[in-house]
């Protein structure tokens, strides 16, 4: 089946609820501003080749399947992605492997691509690599394609996705997906049979293993208000480690990050409160916010507003950018084709 | 480039007599026109250069020899599976541009025997002129032991020979000669005595220049090469009307892409996914040709063919062949 489809966010919500498509848990806003995305995807037969805008910074949480691998670059971005809490060249590819999980930061507007394979296709291809096949890297590693290989791949995702936006009737031809998913190929197998970069050596890999936990924790526990110490017994993990893995991964020590996790969630509920009895107090306490004050500044730090002046746009039924689902800027078009 | 209507066949034919020589001299300027023309072997023909291309074949069948003389306007490649019933040799008569067969140089001045039934890539480096002879295999192996005391149809290889000078001057002396009278004179082949004379003289020559003994055996990564190749080709053959890729047909040869792209730039003077791209693009002129506008668009037919950058593709093609795909396109069908 071929398909494609763009879409345009005005809120963090729908963003991440889209995002779910390209492995993505966990999306923290780590900026305040007005929320604009869009997301744009292609489907060939086996490959997806997505391409995201983001305006605002965000530490995100992306898990791969078990069966594919991820490969993600940047298109166009004041600084490129922080993989956890690696920064990498704007050249560079960095290919994630099955079942891996890791923090990909952003600390200002970014245009970046990914593109999702099947294991087995690479592992079919492996003999094209070399004798002795590929070794489909686990964990994550960065690779530095040459350059001519380099630009085929970023021409053949500009392609895929322009025809996305141009409507373009290529995307119905079997014969002519094929053709581009086989390119695409051709350059990925040809990128990957040189050394990656840099691979995982083992300290790399229990962090992310401890990483990805954390993140399990969290998404069983959104609500309350863990502390370090709480954290680090139920991870096994000393306290001065957990510290360290985030802070390097996030920008912001750990309690500050949870503490924005716990205010977005709160301005979640706010802004999903339209016709439910809330009160701005129980929003506070329920996110694990003792002080209402200091709630109520954190928030209005943050989201431009307080907390009751979102609930009551909320309740207004209002257009508020930071809220409203289907506020006008927001293009959906899809086309799906079944073979 | 004028708009002549180059995909008829141009050729003057002569038939001298049909119980000794029969000449004829045709001139193509599309591959499948060549690939016909090609009897005794199976041929596909891929022009690589920038320029429109364009072949005169000058033919004399004798009794029993084959001569020939190719003159091209440009660089090709050419893929061959000669008939199994023949011995054929080459060489070139007009130096400038390189000839390769499977990978080895045949320089100016030597002579190539081939291996019966022998399939193989050849390429040129820009335009050439070359002769071709040949025998059924018993006159070949007659000639050869009457005359040099030499068993010549055995070979499994190719062989490249050089002959003393003397011996390639009076070989390419002949062929000019049986080339102008087939050009200027056919009516004297069509003399018996004249055709027959003629055809002795050719073989002699040819049998002295095959007795020198410089010959170098194929190293066995040439023969590794070779057999890699084979199989390359048998991809190719195999899947006439699709378009092929780099993964897909290394996966299928079963070699690494490295070892595959060294074999092509010795066979071929370029690696694998460049000459998979000329395939294509002589794909899209191919369907071009024989389609009219009505049935289908220039952008329909280069995504097909994996041309996804329609400028570029368009561009490439007019360096290639000498038109817009949509002059191809508007043309009537062959």
């Amino acid at each position: 089946m071929h398909s494609s489809a763009t879409l345009a966010f005005g809120n963090m919500d729908d963003f991440q609820a889209a995002m779910g498509t390209e492995g993505v848990t966990s999306l923290v806003v780590t900026q305040r501003g007005r929320f604009q995305a869009s997301l744009t995807q292609v489907t060939l037969h086996s490959l997806r080749l997505s391409a995201v805008q983001e305006a605002l910074s965000r530490i995100a949480f992306v898990r791969v399947p078990d069966d594919k691998v991820l490969l993600s670059f940047s298109i166009d971005c004041t600084v490129p992605q922080i993989w956890a809490g690696m920064s990498t060249h704007s050249q560079n590819l960095v290919m994630i492997g099955p079942g891996q999980g890791i923090h990909a930061r952003l600390t200002g507007p970014c245009h970046w691509a990914n593109i999702w394979l099947p294991t087995k296709i690479l592992i079919q291809y492996g003999q094209v690599v070399s004798d002795h096949g590929l070794s489909v890297p686990a964990g994550i590693s960065t690779w530095r394609p040459s350059h001519s290989t380099a630009r085929q791949l970023r021409d053949l995702h500009f392609l895929a996705i322009r025809a996305v936006h141009a409507r373009s009737s290529v995307l119905m031809s079997a014969e002519a997906t094929h053709g581009l998913e086989q390119q695409v190929l051709d350059a990925l197998v040809l990128g990957l049979s040189e050394r990656p970069l840099n691979d995982n050596t083992a300290n790399q890999r229990e962090e992310h293993e401890l990483m990805a936990r954390l993140e399990d924790l969290l998404t069983i526990r959104p609500d309350g208000k863990l502390g370090v110490a709480e954290l680090s017994s139920a991870l096994s993990a000393s306290a001065k480690w957990l510290r360290r893995c985030c802070e390097a991964r996030f920008g912001m020590s750990l309690l500050d990050f949870l503490m924005v996790r716990r205010l977005q969630s709160a301005h979640r509920h706010l802004c999903r409160a339209e016709g439910t009895v809330v009160r701005v107090a129980d929003i506070a306490e329920r996110y694990g916010f003792r002080d209402r004050g200091r709630f109520a500044g954190s928030y209005h730090d943050f989201f431009g507003e307080l907390p009751s002046a979102t609930l009551h746009h909320t309740n207004r039924g209002a257009l508020a950018p930071l809220v409203r689902r289907g506020v006008a800027g927001v293009r959906i078009r899809s086309r799906t084709r079944s073979s | 480039m004028p708009e002549e209507p180059s995909s008829l066949l141009n050729e003057r034919r002569a038939t001298c007599d049909a119980a000794r020589a029969v000449c004829s001299v045709e001139t193509y300027s599309t591959p499948e026109q060549v690939e016909a023309a090609h009897a005794g072997a199976k041929a596909e023909f891929l022009p690589t250069a920038a320029r429109a291309f364009s072949v005169e074949l000058v033919r004399i069948r004798f009794g029993s020899l084959w001569t020939g003389r190719f003159s091209e306007t440009g660089a090709r490649i050419r893929h061959v599976h000669q008939d199994p019933q023949r011995v054929f040799i080459k060489f070139q008569t007009l130096p400038g541009s390189e000839l390769f067969e499977s990978g080895t140089v045949v320089p100016f001045g030597s002579v190539i025997r081939h291996a019966r039934g022998e399939e193989f890539y050849e390429r040129t480096s820009g335009p050439s002129e070359w002769g071709i002879m040949s025998l059924p295999i018993e006159d070949m192996i007659s000639a050869g032991t009457a005359l040099i005391g030499k068993e010549l149809a055995a070979a499994r290889d190719p062989r490249v020979v050089a002959p003393p000078s003397r011996d390639i001057a009076r070989l390419w002396r002949l062929n000019a000669a049986a080339t102008s009278l087939a050009k200027d004179a056919p009516q004297i082949l069509a003399m018996p005595g004249a055709a027959q004379g003629l055809e002795q003289s050719l073989i002699e020559a040819m049998i002295a220049c095959l007795q020198s003994s410089d010959s170098r055996d194929e190293s066995w990564a040439q023969q590794c090469h070779r057999i890699i190749m084979r199989r390359f080709h048998r991809v190719i053959e195999d899947n006439p009307d699709r378009p092929i890729y780099l993964s897909e047909i290394c996966a299928a040869v079963g070699v690494p892409e490295r070892t595959l792209r060294a074999c092509c730039q010795e066979h071929l003077a370029m690696g694998p996914k460049q000459f998979l791209t000329f395939r294509r693009l002589d794909m899209t002129r191919r369907i071009l040709q024989s389609s009219t506008p009505t049935e289908t668009t220039v952008t329909e037919v280069a995504a097909r063919f994996g041309f996804w950058q329609f400028g570029r593709f368009a561009s490439s093609y007019r360096l290639i062949f000498g038109e817009s795909p949509s002059a191809t396109l508007r043309r009537l069908p062959t």
